[in-house]
């Protein structure tokens, strides 16, 4: 049935466990090593499917949407289908460039914004011309074998959908949940959403999850992210000059493809979401930008949790003002140009930022018991979760790989994949 | 900010370019992340120390570079081919889409197939699950449980084959092997064929035609369904003999209602069908409705863009809504419901009640679409001119001023009177035809509420084998079997593979490790053979005549507005 998840395709054949996730890896592992020892490919060792890899086909596939203004929810299909085939197929045994076309051109005939099958292959000729064939009938076969590893199975159901459902369900039961999602929080979930498609949640839980898990995010992030901006701006008080925000260094992922409304999403955005791995060198500090959230802000949350369980408080904030350091040799580069400008702080600003932090984590661990409005809205949140029998295990599941992505991706080396990519594809 | 202009302008730097390596430095993450980067600074290590020589790249990529051949290779070894798994009788319909067939389950064979252990084969499966899951979709269905007891074989399918796409273009230089057959090229799937693939798989409702499988083989796309012996055209063609009576009331009633439970069925997950017309209503022999060819059929929940830009022209023109005649752009499921009401008329009167003619569309002007004048003056000679009062939307459609000024005539509605002179007597049947027939798409009755139209609820009742208490036979679908292409296709896969297999031989000679997936290639073709020289002794035997007659009337039926919406689909 293609109006309920619970009966669709989606969950009925095509949802996976964790551990059969991984079995179904391993397999492919294993079917990889079996044809390279029959000499039917040949073996490249660099080519894994790690998170490096993930980070570099979504970035081909938001290139090429981009390129072909193509709606989110397309992408976001798209993007499924390659996670599905690649639990079934090998990274070595196909062009990674033409599947990420065909999944592109197979996800906009589903989602009913057909491209002519020409123009989505001068478009990804353009872009990689020396990976893609000038031929439309490799596409075309392509196409034809990746809806058979698939089984057939095309529709997809989105945690866009669910996003607004409770958006709507919040505003129409104000009087019992007394809270509603901002428009700016509803956005930030929504680029939390597009950002999930790089991990297995996908495959893995209910889309429903995947929006509650964004949700949540955005909102103690947004408490978490005044608590800091708060602090910052006391002791940040004419110490430094320009661009001495905690957040001066980061991407903001607000901005990150893909609009809420998914009007002309992608062509509105910015055009380098982590590809070209190059930044403007623009020492200028931009406007302090409190509604939008940032990448590091979504690692400081995750390292306050690891830091405090298992390290002493501060190594997990260093290690977050590393993954600020390298931030500027290309991962985060999801910005608008306001933002851009924040991108590089000189070395002088990293190490203020260091200790403004640290005091930060501290004084946050202090405010914690605090009742704000953001903590009330939490709490209501929670309420709401409560009443809804959302089960909140996969919640946390979810929260805990979205925030990770962001980790991972400040490791993101783009050059690496690139070069083994050519390295297998021309050198055969 | 314009994107496009970033990627084409100085950010796309050709790969040659060597840009800083990773400086990712692992040393205070905490443990478990610092896993995950050791590897993938493992992985950037390698990279940097073990490829010193980075290959030039060509300008552009040639037509050899790597697509999907070691893939494509070993899903062709493993794939359960159509020829292996069923037995084809013969052809029941062509059209434009391709052609469908009757088969049956060839379970003798299957079974052969599953005890010969080939492991070379068995070693490419990457999902075991995969290959078996197919194997109990086949036969795992409700309807092949009733049958299978104690003759599998009766269990019949039919097997939609989609003829493949291709382009005006790449006629004028059709290309052709040595044996004079024409060579087929991928093309990109038709978007009629992806949408009945993709919307079939997610449904499951009894009023709906059942997909058992698609296969996708050589080319071309396979969609097996549950065979049904009726279709309502043929059911409507039988009783207009002069000497056959009427469908009884009781029957249409059960018909009626179990098309509009399938509609609603579609509606309630936000589907309309696009395409409702008596051709494709089936009819189990056990009487039972199942609506069929969702070729035009899709979501209409959020669209991306409007209907109207996706396809100009939906629907058979003598079953096309009055809103799409006036160029609605944004149309609703109320479409169906008209259609509906359309196949009512018809099976009460046993013609379509609105039998207009097409107006064609301008081959120079491919884009524009004519006011169906001919078709919308049908409509108001039984229904009356609509107006404003009647239809208060009315000159908000698009072609509004090519109505206004083409049609002058002004009628009253004269469907008592049609109802009276086709014979029909029930008062509440004549109601429910005027719901389903209502101009205005906002008060025409919807699918769920037709559902429970007084009609249904009086005597006799809705019965679920809508043939219950009738002491007549429909006659059996008929057979074609002049010109079966799933067999001429088989000879050219069996043709490719023969030469592929000349080819890999020549490759395996020099790897020396194949001997053993050689010997397994060789049997399966020798299984392949057995299998063809199978079907055409079946198909030899089951020669029948072809009745001239209803073929023609089909084709006619077929060659209305249905294929150019269906063209326009693409």
């Amino acid at each position: 049935m293609s109006a309920d998840f619970w009966n669709s395709s989606q969950r009925t054949r095509w949802q996976f466990t964790r551990h059969s996730l991984l079995e179904a890896r391993r397999k492919v592992l294993l079917l990889e090593r079996k044809m390279i020892q029959n000499g039917l490919i040949k073996d490249y060792p660099n080519i894994n499917y790690d998170y490096n890899m993930r980070i570099y086909l979504h970035n081909l596939l938001v290139k090429l949407g981009r390129r072909l203004n193509i709606r989110q929810v397309a992408l976001a299909t798209a993007e499924i289908y390659l996670t599905r085939f690649l639990t079934r197929v090998s990274l070595k045994e196909v062009n990674l460039y033409l599947l990420i076309t065909a999944c592109l051109y197979v996800a906009c005939k589903i989602e009913e914004c057909p491209q002519h099958i020409r123009l989505i292959l001068s478009e990804a000729r353009t872009l990689w011309p020396e990976y893609i064939p000038h031929d439309i009938t490799k596409l075309a076969e392509f196409e034809f074998y990746l809806i058979e590893e698939m089984d057939s199975y095309l529709f997809l159901h989105h945690p866009y959908k669910s996003l607004i459902q409770i958006r709507d369900f919040l505003v129409e039961n104000n009087s019992i949940y007394g809270f509603t999602l901002t428009d700016n929080e509803l956005q930030n979930a929504w680029s939390l959403i597009n950002d999930s498609y790089l991990t297995d949640l996908h495959l893995l839980v209910p889309p429903h999850i995947i929006a509650v898990a964004a949700i949540y995010i955005t909102i103690v992030l947004k408490k978490n992210l005044s608590m800091i901006r708060g602090n910052n701006d006391t002791s940040n008080a004419g110490s430094i000059t320009s661009g001495g925000n905690s957040n001066s260094n980061n991407a903001s992922i607000s901005t990150h493809t893909g609009d809420l409304n998914g009007n002309k999403s992608i062509g509105q955005n910015n055009g380098n979401s982590g590809i070209q791995g190059q930044n403007d060198r623009n020492p200028q500090g931009g406007p302090n930008d409190l509604s939008s959230m940032h990448i590091d802000d979504l690692i400081v949350l995750a390292n306050g949790r690891d830091g405090n369980e298992n390290n002493p408080a501060g190594s997990g904030n260093i290690a977050a003002n590393n993954g600020v350091g390298d931030s500027s040799n290309g991962n985060n580069n999801h910005n608008d140009p306001t933002n851009n400008n924040n991108n590089n702080n000189n070395n002088p600003t990293n190490t203020n930022n260091n200790s403004d932090q640290q005091q930060t984590i501290e004084n946050t661990n202090f405010q914690d018991q605090q009742l704000d409005e953001e903590t009330i809205k939490i709490n209501k949140f929670m309420n709401f979760l409560n009443h809804s029998h959302i089960n909140l295990d996969e919640v946390v599941e979810a929260m805990q790989d979205i925030i990770n992505v962001y980790v991972l991706w400040n490791r993101y080396n783009e050059q690496a994949i690139k070069k083994a990519l050519q390295f297998m594809l021309l050198n055969r | 900010m314009n994107s496009n202009g970033i990627i084409n302008s100085s950010n796309y730097k050709s790969l040659s370019m060597n840009l800083p390596s990773n400086q990712a430095t692992s040393q205070q993450m905490p443990s478990n992340i610092q896993q995950q980067i050791q590897l993938m600074n493992g992985v950037n290590n390698i990279s940097n120390s073990q490829m010193p020589v980075i290959p030039q790249p060509a300008l552009m990529a040639s037509n050899s570079i790597l697509t999907l051949g070691p893939f494509k290779h070993r899903k062709d070894l493993t794939r359960e081919s159509v020829l292996s798994t069923y037995q084809i009788i013969g052809y029941i319909a062509a059209g434009t889409y391709g052609k469908v067939y009757k088969a049956r389950l060839k379970n003798t064979n299957k079974e052969s197939n599953q005890t010969n252990p080939n492991d070379g084969i068995n070693d490419l499966r990457v999902n075991d699950e995969n290959v078996k899951s197919r194997t109990i979709t086949r036969q795992g269905t409700p309807i092949v449980q009733v049958n299978t007891d104690s003759t599998p074989s009766t269990q019949l399918f039919a097997i939609k084959k989609f003829k493949s796409d291709n382009h005006s273009s790449n006629k004028a230089h059709h290309n052709h092997d040595m044996g004079g057959n024409e060579i087929i090229h991928y093309t990109g799937i038709s978007q009629s064929a992806i949408r009945e693939m993709s919307l079939c798989r997610e449904l499951n409702n009894k009023n709906i035609i059942k997909l058992i499988d698609i296969i996708l083989e050589n080319k071309s796309i396979y969609i097996i369904f549950e065979f049904c012996e009726h279709d309502l055209l043929q059911i409507i063609h039988y009783h207009s003999h002069p000497e056959v009576k009427r469908i009884p009331q009781a029957t249409i009633k059960s018909l009626i209602w179990q098309i509009l439970n399938g509609v609603t069925y579609l509606h309630q997950n936000w589907i309309f069908h696009r395409d409702l017309k008596p051709a494709n209503i089936m009819v189990s022999s056990s009487g039972v409705v199942k609506i069929g060819d969702l070729g035009l059929a899709r979501k209409f929940n959020n669209p991306l863009q409007s209907l109207y830009t996706g396809d100009k022209v939906v629907v058979t023109i003598w079953y096309r809504a009055p809103e799409l005649l006036l160029g609605a752009r944004h149309y609703t499921p109320a479409i169906d419901l008209w259609a509906v009401g359309c196949i009512l008329a018809e099976l009460l009167s046993l013609r379509p009640i609105f039998k207009g003619e097409e107006a064609k569309i301008d081959i120079n002007n491919k884009k524009s679409v004519p006011f169906q004048k001919n078709q919308f003056q049908k409509i108001i000679e039984v229904l009356g001119t609509p107006n404003l009062k009647a239809w208060p939307s009315l000159n908000k459609y698009p072609d509004f001023p090519s109505f206004q000024q083409q049609i002058t005539t002004n009628y009253n509605s004269n469907i008592d009177q049609w109802y009276k002179l086709i014979g029909g007597t029930n008062k509440l049947c004549l109601t429910l035809l005027k719901g389903l027939l209502e101009y205005d798409p906002q008060v025409r009755l919807t699918a769920d509420n037709a559902l429970v139209h007084d009609y249904f609820l009086e005597l006799p009742k809705v019965q679920e084998n809508a043939f219950d208490g009738l002491n007549l036979k429909y006659p059996k679908r008929r057979i074609y079997t002049d010109d079966n292409d799933i067999i001429s296709n088989q000879q050219q896969v069996h043709q490719m593979q023969q030469s592929q297999q000349q080819q890999q031989s020549q490759v395996q000679q020099s790897q020396q490790q194949q001997q053993q997936s050689q010997s397994q290639q060789s049997q399966q073709q020798q299984q392949q053979q057995s299998h063809q020289s199978q079907s055409q002794a079946v198909q030899t035997l089951q020669q029948t005549q072809i009745q001239p007659d209803m073929a023609s009337y089909k084709r006619q039926m077929d060659g209305s507005a249905g294929n150019a919406a269906r063209k326009r689909a693409r």
